[in-house]
This record gives structure tokens, sequence and C-alpha cells, in this order.
């Protein structure tokens, strides 16, 4: 499979999705180097740290031309960094810190919003290229082991296919060091639309001013 | 000497004492131990779907059907007594409110169902259960003593 156009709707989704959370907290946020890959299911949840690794998910389906799921995943120990970006003022006046299970109805909600803008503004990047729709569910939030909130994807896949095409980026703020990694995983009947269709040139452009 | 295996989704292992197999992270799928106490031997399988699969498959621990029956015939293979096997089941959680609506059944709970209905027809009593739930859980199974201990991230943690 050439994994070339799905490297290239990567970046460009990644891309995109930094420049809507950057202008969103208001400072410069880096892409590290997306990649596309063909992963045996069962090899699918080592793709971000492991099976055991703790962190804050926000995972949504894909729906429109070409299905898929989308998955927002930010490290357990991001968690105070991206609350006091995001909800500084609620994140200063709460005491003590929050190990993810303690979250308040606003900070979920808050992250439940960051998961929305990354995947709308990676998903408009790609459907940009492509020229099909895709559309994003609203967010479901989970703070557990990855192994935990990757089952759902393997499942969904597992019933069609032995392998996944796996499309990771990451975003990074130099300043606090926080980092979130972007994966889009298609479901294997939107292969040919991502992989196959043509590629409008000279696109895509940073969104915004 | 005291091996500790862990096993990737819709793997399957089978042992004998001292071993443990484990599972890290495990969310909507389902982990099902079956072992025979008297002679210490069993399996465990990291179900991802009810099946039974459509096509032969050699994923047999994906499915529950599938994963089910090989676990027996293997365990009788290490020296299991068939009539003495007993099962554990636990997983089949709903990691995302968005899952379901709240009364239909979830990815979860089919798996969990397609397993005890797989148990129930191999004639396999299920001894204990830990099923469901919004939450991760890291199983690790014991053929020394037959235990299950269970671990979430919230710091909890069971033995069944």
């Amino acid at each position: 499979m050439d994994l070339t156009r799905f490297y290239t709707l990567s970046e460009a989704g990644a891309r995109n999705a930094a420049t809507a959370l950057s202008q969103i907290l208001g400072r410069p946020l880096r892409l590290a180097v997306p990649w596309a890959r063909v992963l045996p299911l069962e090899k699918v949840k080592e793709m971000a740290g492991g099976e055991s690794r703790v962190v804050c998910a926000l995972s949504l389906k894909v729906y429109g031309e070409a299905r898929g799921n989308l998955l927002v995943i930010f490290g357990r120990e991001q968690l105070p960094i991206l609350l006091d970006m995001v909800v500084p003022a609620a994140w200063a006046a709460r005491s003590g810190g929050s190990d993810g299970h303690g979250l308040t109805d606003m900070e979920r909600s808050a992250l439940m919003e960051v998961g929305n803008i990354l995947a709308c503004a990676y998903l408009n990047a790609m459907s940009h290229l492509l020229g099909v729709s895709l559309l994003p569910s609203i967010p479901g939030l989970a703070v557990d082991m990855l192994g935990a909130v990757t089952d759902h994807l393997l499942i969904e896949l597992a019933a069609v296919s032995d392998s996944a095409v796996v499309l990771a980026s990451q975003v990074r703020e130099p300043e606090s060091g926080l980092k979130g990694s972007i994966f889009f995983l298609p479901h294997p009947s939107a292969l040919a639309i991502l992989g196959g269709a043509h590629v409008r040139p000279g696109l895509p452009r940073r969104a915004g001013p | 000497m005291i091996r500790l295996k862990s096993l990737r989704a819709g793997e399957l292992r089978v042992a004998e004492a001292p071993a443990r197999l484990a599972i890290h992270g495990l969310g909507s799928c389902v982990a099902v131990f079956v072992y025979d106490p008297g002679n210490r031997v069993g399996g465990m399988a990291h179900v991802l779907l009810p099946g039974p699969p459509r096509h032969p498959t050699d994923h047999v621990g994906r499915y529950a059907t599938t994963a089910v029956a090989a676990m027996v015939t293997e365990s009788i293979r290490l020296g299991a007594n068939p009539s003495a096997l007993l099962a554990k089941v636990t997983g089949g959680s709903r990691m995302f409110a968005y899952d379901a609506g709240k009364d239909r059944p979830t990815v979860g709970d089919k798996n969990v169902q397609a397993v005890q209905r797989a148990l129930q027809e191999a004639g396999i009593a299920i001894i204990a259960t830990d099923v469901g739930g919004d939450h991760g859980r890291t199983v690790v199974a014991d053929l020394q003593d037959g235990s299950l201990t269970i671990l979430t991230v919230r710091g909890e943690s069971k033995v069944v």
C-alpha cells in the first residue's frame, strides 16, 4: 500500500489542528513529524507508549464519505498543563492537583472542547484535500490506560481486517512542554477514498489569518 | 522460575503453574480465564469479538466462541481434567459515553454475553465475574492458586 497520500493527509490535518489550538491558546505550537503506517492489529496499542500508559483520551467517530476513528491523546501528567491553559481561572482556584479522576464538569467539558477543536481542524484539512465530507461525532472522554481506550478501535477493525492504517501526528507547546497526539484510523472501507483519491495541488494552507 | 506472559489483543495462551498470564489495559474487550485448580493448568484469552468468525481463522483468541473452545482443548493437552475446568470473566467496559444509548447493549456487553454463552455450552462454571463499568482493567491470572487480580487506574485492586 502506498502510504504517501496518507502521510500528506496526516500532515495537513495535524498542521491545521496545531494552528487552531495555537490560536485558542495564544501560544505557538510545534508540529512533530507525522507518520502513516500499516500495523498488525495486535500492535496498534503500542502506537502511543504502550498499553499501561495512563492517558487522557478523547475519542471521536468520523462519519461522512470516509469513516473512521479519531483519538486525541495527552499523557495524564499533561493534564495540569492543559487545564491551566484552557480554564486558567477555574484551575488556579482549585486546591490540589488533578489526576484525571476528580475532573470537574467544567474541566471535562473544556477538555472535550479541545478534542472537538483539534478533530474539526484536522478533519477539515483532510476533507478539503480530498473533496469529501468528514464529520466528527461529539468526543468521548476517558482518563485511563491506553490499552483500555483503544479497545473499541481494535474491535471495530477486527471484524473486517487483520491490520490497521494509522495516521499519527503530534503537536507540542515548547514553553510548557505540553504534548498531544492525534491518531486517525480510517475504516477499511475508507482506504480507497483516502489513499487513492486525487489530492488537490497547492493545499493545504494554514487555517486562519 | 515464575513466568509472567502478557497477552496482546486477540491473543490466547495456556500455561501451567507457576506461570502468570496478564492483560494490561483491558477496556471493552473481555478476558476469559479458564483453569483446572487441581492440576494447576489453564489459559487466558483477550477476546475482541463475540464470534463465531465468518471464515475459519488463525486468530482463535479473537472470538469468544473459538477462544473458549481452543482454551479447553489446549488446557486438556497440558493435563487439565475437562470436567474440573472453572472460569473467571472480566472486562467488557464502556469506556466512552457515546458508545451506545443507555439501554442498548455495548460492544463490551455483547462480548461478555458471548463469552458466558460459550462457557455455558462448554459446560464450564463461571465462578467469578467482574464486568462492565466505565474503567479499564489490568488483569493477572495466576495458575499457581487460580486467582485473578484486577487493577484499575483509580487505584482499586481486587482478587477474585
